[in-house]
């Protein structure tokens, strides 16, 4: 499965397989959001939405925290300026993602708005974590490296697609299942939260141990500026936590001297991917 | 239920999502062979989980923030480190995100 189909293939056995194959990768974020999507489903319909609108907003607003602090601002009746405002606060993070998300695999521009659209958490930290375009089994360095070049470029930008889309098909499938049994009969669901952290564990987990010694040990200086961001509440956690390690990577770079040799032969192998040999 | 404040509600969610979302897009071209660039979109991913993993610990709902209290913390901690351990060993997140939620709910209850 790792090496891309042989031309003769037929289209339908291809297309099975990239199905096939994106299914496997997504399939940790779809044990995440379809408990998470069933308490937001549960959640809502309790604060009196109906079941369409519910299914709605899981449609449109498609970003985990917001949805749940938008049922709480729209059933207050609070004003739109307000909610723009606090939208902007709770997704700020997103500002960051671009910086690393493979859009430019996408080739379609209606596919690149999606993808866009749908660039959640678990979007971003499945593109970025190695799941996409590498063997689900062997994880060392170089078996890594070695897949993602493997794959032919217009491959990988249908998996980037089609995992963004089953991701959110496995949120809205929660949240409709669980608006329909939530409008039916109430029951405790609040353990099932605990999806949300399980998941970002693993893909932690796998996006660690894809990076090499040096990287790993530069990814640990998110821990004090989680702490940091902790220390400031829950509300502006993520903001001052993502800003103060963006802030510190960027001190690391520039005052660190062997960070461009050691980080030399991952940037071959990352822009050998797109065609782009350096020097 | 306003539907037509509902609907401008989502809608204003929905723009300022896909703006943050974007932006860095509309840069990334001039962007791609600054090394500087690079180096964060290599060393972002694995930090930014890190954070996310402290953020859902404490962004969740249902309890409220405190130090102090063992009932909060203590089926956050055991589920935590339920689903570390076992990703680290088994390399399964089903095995690893079903253990951590039975994990998580149960100590919960047991706890609560």
């Amino acid at each position: 499965m790792n090496a891309p189909a042989p031309p003769s293939t037929n289209r339908k056995t291809r297309i099975f397989r990239l199905v096939a194959t994106v299914f496997r990768n997504t399939f940790s974020v779809a044990l995440g959001y379809i408990p998470i999507g069933f308490a937001f489903g549960a959640y809502a319909v309790s604060q009196d939405f109906p079941i369409w609108l519910t299914i709605t907003s899981a449609v449109v607003i498609y970003a985990g925290s917001m949805e749940f602090t938008a049922v709480g601002l729209i059933s207050s009746g609070i004003g739109l300026w307000q909610i723009a405002l606090t939208t902007l606060f709770i997704n700020f993070r997103h500002i960051f993602y671009g910086l690393s998300f493979p859009l430019q695999q996408v080739k379609s521009p209606l596919g690149r708005l999606y993808c866009i659209h749908a660039l959640t958490d678990e979007a971003y930290a499945l593109a970025t974590s190695g799941a996409i375009t590498a063997p689900p089994k062997p994880l060392t360095k170089t078996s890594t490296s070695k897949s993602s070049s493997s794959l032919s470029p217009a491959l990988a930008g249908k998996e980037v697609f089609l995992s963004t889309l089953f991701c959110q098909l496995y949120w809205v499938s929660g949240v409709t299942i669980g608006a329909i049994v939530g409008a039916n009969l109430p029951i405790d669901t609040s353990f099932l939260e605990f999806a949300l952290p399980a998941l970002f564990i693993c893909l932690a987990i796998e996006a660690l141990r894809s990076a090499s010694n040096y990287l790993r040990k530069i990814c640990l200086l998110a821990l004090p500026c989680a702490g940091l961001g902790l220390a400031f509440g829950k509300e502006y956690m993520l903001i001052v936590s993502l800003f103060s390690y963006t802030f510190l990577l960027l001190l690391w770079y520039y005052f660190r001297p062997e960070v461009k040799e050691k980080l030399v032969p991952f940037q071959s192998v990352k822009l050998s991917t797109k065609q782009k040999g350096k020097r | 239920m306003n539907y037509l404040y509902v609907c401008l509600a989502l809608g204003v969610i929905w723009a300022v999502t896909f703006s943050l979302r974007g932006v860095p897009f509309l840069f990334i071209n001039k962007l791609e062979d600054n090394e500087q660039i690079n180096f964060l979109r290599l060393a972002l991913p694995g930090g930014v989980m890190l954070i996310l993993v402290g953020y859902t610990c404490t962004d969740l709902p249902a309890p409220a923030l405190d130090f102090i209290s063992l009932q909060l913390w203590g089926p956050y901690l055991l589920g935590v480190a339920i689903t570390a351990g076992l990703h680290w060993c088994f390399h399964n997140p089903t095995l690893s995100i079903v253990a951590g939620i039975f994990t998580y709910g149960l100590s919960g209850y047991l706890l609560g």
